[in-house]
């Protein structure tokens, strides 16, 4: 007879049935166990879509994804997805993979074999290596993209790579540096389990950041009290789970923050003892610096008087009596406030000024550093942080946190990189509007880049005016476009030659997420047909490049730039059949992790993260040899690298006396406003079903069938004016282009009289036809957000 | 009911493709095809949309959607007309025969409205898009109307629904957008039976517990009938069906891992 003990030891036993990973990274991994069930073998990988970096369990069989599940041992996720997530396994198996690499003919597509397609590359580049540039991304792999930085910095050295990061997270990027002098948010996702309050400014994470919100709004089905104000200028799903909306004019968010910030001044509701040890006092310099210049608290006074809840009011059109209630929730130091942001602050011309200012509101009522407490930007990609920020994949950086500008900085690049003193070019590339500018404008008009190289992104998609920054490539002859994809996207169809690349599981990856967390995964499945990794492309190249004598990709000594040895042979890191005899991952991220220190952003090595479901950084060595992560960073109780005895330590602070800087940034009106001829406010966006382009979820039958199409919202009100109705198609034009659409009222969200609101996911209705190219002067990032339209019905 | 899924069943209308995956069950495709092939027609129980609030409003007549603008509008519905119908609900003491077919008619009905087994089920009716939180009061504890079924939620309540359950097809008036490309996607198998130590004794529960804790969801009275009890008086499931440890990410018996000590 079994017994009840039995039948569970039983069980336990079948739990423990493990198998070992077919294709784990080769040597040097040692093999791994995995839990196989009813034939399924699951294995972790962070989610191939947003910034949140939820864990997924991948259940494989037979050489294919068949499942997934939300990884209960996932801190970020606790085992829960959203609709995206549960169905990223499908983004692998839509019908129309690329998997040959293709040369343009006329127009038609040719078949070619890798290694033509390399030469391709190689004999642009050998044409005048001055021109040509790396268009990345968000989505590359730490690896990816700091094989791709270090084939720009060190090998072709015109430092013309940047990423479509610069479209999303750039200006967040110069807020942090402006304020604390070092990049990424200070506190994590932890705050969302303890803050009694969050502020969404200009965001909307029911849809976007949807883990993330449930996490914190699941917090009111427990019983605990969470307040949620939404600062928005168009009514989404958050803003039906809000206590308070405040809807805003577009661009006026800087005048609601100086409000609050007048307020807790005139008030004397400041944290006056947080702000003297910590803080200091900075305002625009002329000319205008990054950095800025010092000014008094008098002066910040000063400056801030004709922030009045009545002036505000008129310039936000929101009321007086919400300015103040704002002020009363910072001005009590006993409530605990989190402020989420994502495109809204970024993608503004302002961008770097309204960053700075939610910063400075945080800093000056002390709400920072603790548990609940923290101003935090999310990212919309899933390795923004990790591959754009820290590996610094962007025009004038080098990896963790260094620029080209520095020459202690070129040093360390060089010596990391075995390279000859000098090699690293001082002067940087082009941000990414220029560069697709430049490729845009004939050569002997000083279009000076003739060759771009697109990794995992669709920029004739995701561009601003597209009719003025990518089009008019397309008719110049001696302009050449390169795209590595997955699929048929808006970008490839404009291609010279298109790469088929393996996504996700089909290679061994590393992402970087929103709160510092960085994550590994191995390959679990093959890539289809000659679908290759895009690291492997990219080395590849270097390698072609090297056996013809290019001097850019040989180190000091003559060797290859990219010169790995495992057990003291080297590694042909650049031949295909060779690829995953070892894990080139791994030999990546080793040598990228001796950058990470100088920032104190130091990462553990990489086999910490193959058993973790990553790790936050700083992740510091502890006494008994074992690593651990940092959570509250700049926090004396958290962070190891404040100074012993201090309660908060900015230890990277532009002033270097440990103080962060609260910033007054003025209220300034945006580059185009509604007129006579435009007169509705024109803002772009995500859904919750589509992952930016749609590129991968269209492909995914329950999140495409549930959102087909692109449709533009408009108020009710607006709609009744002009005799439209539900489902009608108009016309909405800015003075950049126009785009025919089905109208959608009382949908998915509903803008104020006024303004309308159109998703960017659809590649047959691109509204980049219509955004405005007009971008922050110190980020270089657009503003995709506003601009002015009209409607023709 | 289950005369009426037959009816269904062998009616004109039925597709095609629906009644393969009753044929082919545990292979994958009954989903995609619905999804791929069919999407234009309703899959669910609601063949046509309930009314959506959202008529078009007489000229100075607030609409539905203006009027939850409003400031200080009410969030919650009060009393209604809702409470009543939970007695259409069958009564745990209405004797439930379990055979074969209506197994299967039930698997084939979550095939239909899953990509895998373990994936979130599509909503297969119209939803308010703005409106993530009405949801429990229909499926809070599950009832019928006009002879259809709103399952009970099967796992804790959460608040934002609509983050993982979306619509089989758009509410969207008109929409425009794309041809659907194929999706070569195999799921795993649906509808794998519990193990029994012996013949007669209780099944263990063949799937994993993570978000259906609720077993009376899918087995209690507002389920389907093929797998649904036999004995819905009975509450505590726990007491006699045993999860299968294989199943669980983390069984719970032994201690969470460290963070850094995790196993794949």
């Amino acid at each position: 007879m079994t017994t009840r003990r039995d039948f569970i030891k039983q069980a336990a036993m079948v739990a423990a049935t493990l198998a070992s990973s077919q294709v784990a990274g080769g040597r040097p991994n040692p093999p791994r166990k995995l839990r196989v069930v009813d034939g399924i073998t699951w294995d972790k990988a962070p989610c191939r879509f947003c910034g949140t970096g939820c864990h997924v369990q991948v259940g494989t069989k037979g050489g294919k994804v068949v499942a997934i599940a939300g990884d209960e041992q996932a801190a970020v996720n606790r085992g829960l997805l959203c609709v995206k997530g549960y169905h990223v396994g499908l983004a692998l198996y839509g019908e129309d993979r690329l998997t040959k690499p293709l040369l343009r003919d006329g127009d038609e597509f040719k078949e070619i074999s890798w290694e033509r397609a390399l030469e391709i590359i190689a004999d642009r580049i050998e044409m005048k290596p001055e021109g040509f540039a790396f268009y990345g991304s968000g989505q590359w792999t730490i690896p990816e993209g700091y094989a791709a930085q270090k084939f720009i910095k060190a090998g072709i050295g015109n430092n013309q790579i940047d990423p479509n990061a610069r479209l999303c997270m750039a200006s967040a990027v110069t807020g942090f540096l402006s304020t604390y002098g070092v990049d990424e948010p200070a506190g994590c996702y932890d705050d969302l389990d303890a803050c009694d309050v969050c502020i969404t400014w200009g965001n909307n994470p029911a849809e976007m950041h949807p883990v993330l919100f449930s996490r914190l709004m699941d917090r009111r089905s427990r019983g605990e009290k969470v307040t949620l104000i939404d600062i928005g200028t168009r009514r989404t799903r958050t803003t039906e789970f809000a206590d308070r909306y405040l809807e805003f004019v577009p661009h006026t968010d800087l005048a609601i923050a100086n409000g609050i910030l007048h307020l807790l001044v005139k008030r004397g509701s400041y944290d006056s003892k947080f702000v003297k040890e910590h803080c200091n006092f900075r305002a625009d310099s002329d000319p205008p610096k990054l950095e800025g210049k010092p000014i008094s608290f008098e002066e910040f006074k000063r400056r801030l008087e004709p922030y009045t809840p009545q002036h505000v009011s008129e310039l936000s059109k929101v009321p007086a009596r919400d300015i103040e209630y704002l002020a009363d929730l910072f001005g009590n130091p006993k409530t605990k406030i989190v402020s989420l942001w994502c495109m809204g602050m970024n993608q503004h011309t302002r961008g770097t000024a309204i960053n700075s200012l939610v910063h400075a509101v945080h800093l000056l009522s002390g709400h920072f550093g603790t548990p609940g407490n923290a101003p935090t930007s999310l990212t919309g990609q899933p390795s923004a942080c990790g591959t754009v920020r820290e590996v610094g994949t962007l025009a004038h950086a080098l990896p963790g946190g260094r620029v080209v500008a520095k020459p202690e900085h070129r040093r360390d690049a060089e010596k990391f990189w075995n390279l000859p003193s000098g090699r690293v070019n001082d002067k940087p590339g082009y941000h990414t509007v220029l560069m697709w500018e430049k490729f845009s404008t004939p050569t002997d008009q000083g279009g000076d880049i003739h060759t771009i190289w697109v990794q995992v992104t669709n920029p004739a998609q995701t561009m601003p005016n597209l009719h003025k920054l990518v089009h008019p490539s397309r008719k110049l002859d001696d302009k050449f476009l390169i795209v590595s994809d997955v699929y048929p996207t808006a970008t490839t169809r404009l291609a010279n030659l298109i790469l088929p690349s393996a996504l996700w599981v089909e290679k061994n990856g590393v992402f970087g997420n929103s709160e510092r967390r960085t994550q590994q995964w191995f390959k679990m499945v093959e890539p289809p047909g000659q679908a290759r990794d895009d690291c492997w492309q990219t080395l590849a190249v270097a390698r072609k490049l090297f056996d013809r004598g290019f001097a850019g990709m040989k180190d000091k000594d003559g060797r290859f730039l990219f010169h790995f040895e495992v057990e003291g042979k080297p590694v042909e890191v650049w031949n295909w059949s060779k690829y995953y005899d070892v894990n080139v991952d791994e030999l990546l991220f080793e040598e990228y992790r001796q950058f990470t220190r100088k920032k104190h952003k130091d990462l553990a090595p990489y086999q910490e993260y193959v058993r973790a479901r990553g790790l936050r950084w700083p992740v510091v060595q502890q006494a008994d040899g074992s690593w651990r992560e940092t959570r509250f960073r700049f926090a004396g109780f958290d962070d190891p690298y404040v100074k012993k005895g201090k309660a908060i330590d900015f230890y990277h602070s532009t002033t270097s006396d440990g103080k962060a800087q609260i910033w007054f940034r003025p209220y300034e009106p945006p580059p185009e406003e509604p007129d006579k001829a435009y007169p509705f406010w024109l803002c772009t966006g995500r859904v919750l079903e589509h992952w930016h382009t749609g590129t991968m979820t269209m492909r995914i039958p329950p999140l495409r069938n549930a959102m087909p199409g692109a449709y533009v919202e408009m108020n009710r009100s607006d709609a009744q004016r002009l005799g439209i109705s539900n489902g009608q198609r108009i016309s909405v034009e800015t003075r950049r282009g126009k785009l025919e659409l089905p109208v959608w009222l009382d949908g998915r969200g509903s803008p104020p009289p006024g303004s309308l609101f159109i998703p960017f996911f659809d590649e047959t209705l691109l509204a980049n036809v219509l955004t405005l190219e007009a971008y922050d002067p110190f980020s270089k990032q657009p503003d995709y957000k506003k601009c002015a339209a009209r409607v023709v019905a | 009911m289950l005369q009426g899924l037959r009816a269904r069943l062998s009616h004109p209308a039925w597709r095609p493709g629906a009644v393969g995956a009753v044929a082919i069950l545990g292979a994958s495709l009954g989903f995609l095809s619905v999804l791929t092939k069919d999407a234009a027609e309703p899959t669910g129980y609601f063949a046509e949309s309930p009314p959506s609030g959202k008529g078009e409003a007489a000229n100075g007549v607030l609409s539905y959607s203006e009027l939850r603008e409003q400031e200080g509008a009410k969030r919650s519905l009060g009393p209604t007309a809702f409470e009543h119908l939970l007695h259409a609900l069958p009564k745990v003491t209405d004797r439930v025969i379990r055979e074969e077919g209506s197994r299967q008619v039930a698997l084939a009905k979550r095939q239909q409205r899953r990509a895998y087994d373990g994936a979130p089920p599509v909503i297969p009716h119209a939803i308010d898009e703005r409106d993530a939180t009405s949801c429990p009061v229909c499926h809070e504890r599950g009832m019928v109307l006009a002879g259809k079924t709103a399952p009970a939620i099967s796992h804790h309540p959460m608040a934002n629904c609509l983050q993982c359950h979306v619509p089989h097809t758009t509410s969207q008036p008109n929409p425009v957008g794309p041809e659907l490309v194929g999706n070569a996607f195999t799921a795993q198998g649906f509808g794998g039976r519990g193990k029994r130590a012996f013949s007669g004794a209780p099944p263990v529960m063949p799937h994993r517990l993570l978000m259906r804790e609720n077993c009376s969801s899918c087995h209690g009275v507002s389920g389907h009938i093929g797998i649904r009890t036999t004995h819905p008086e009975r509450v505590n499931c726990q007491q006699c069906h045993a999860p299968d440890a294989a199943q669980q990410q983390l069984p719970p018996w032994l201690p969470p891992s460290p963070a850094t000590g995790a196993a794949p």
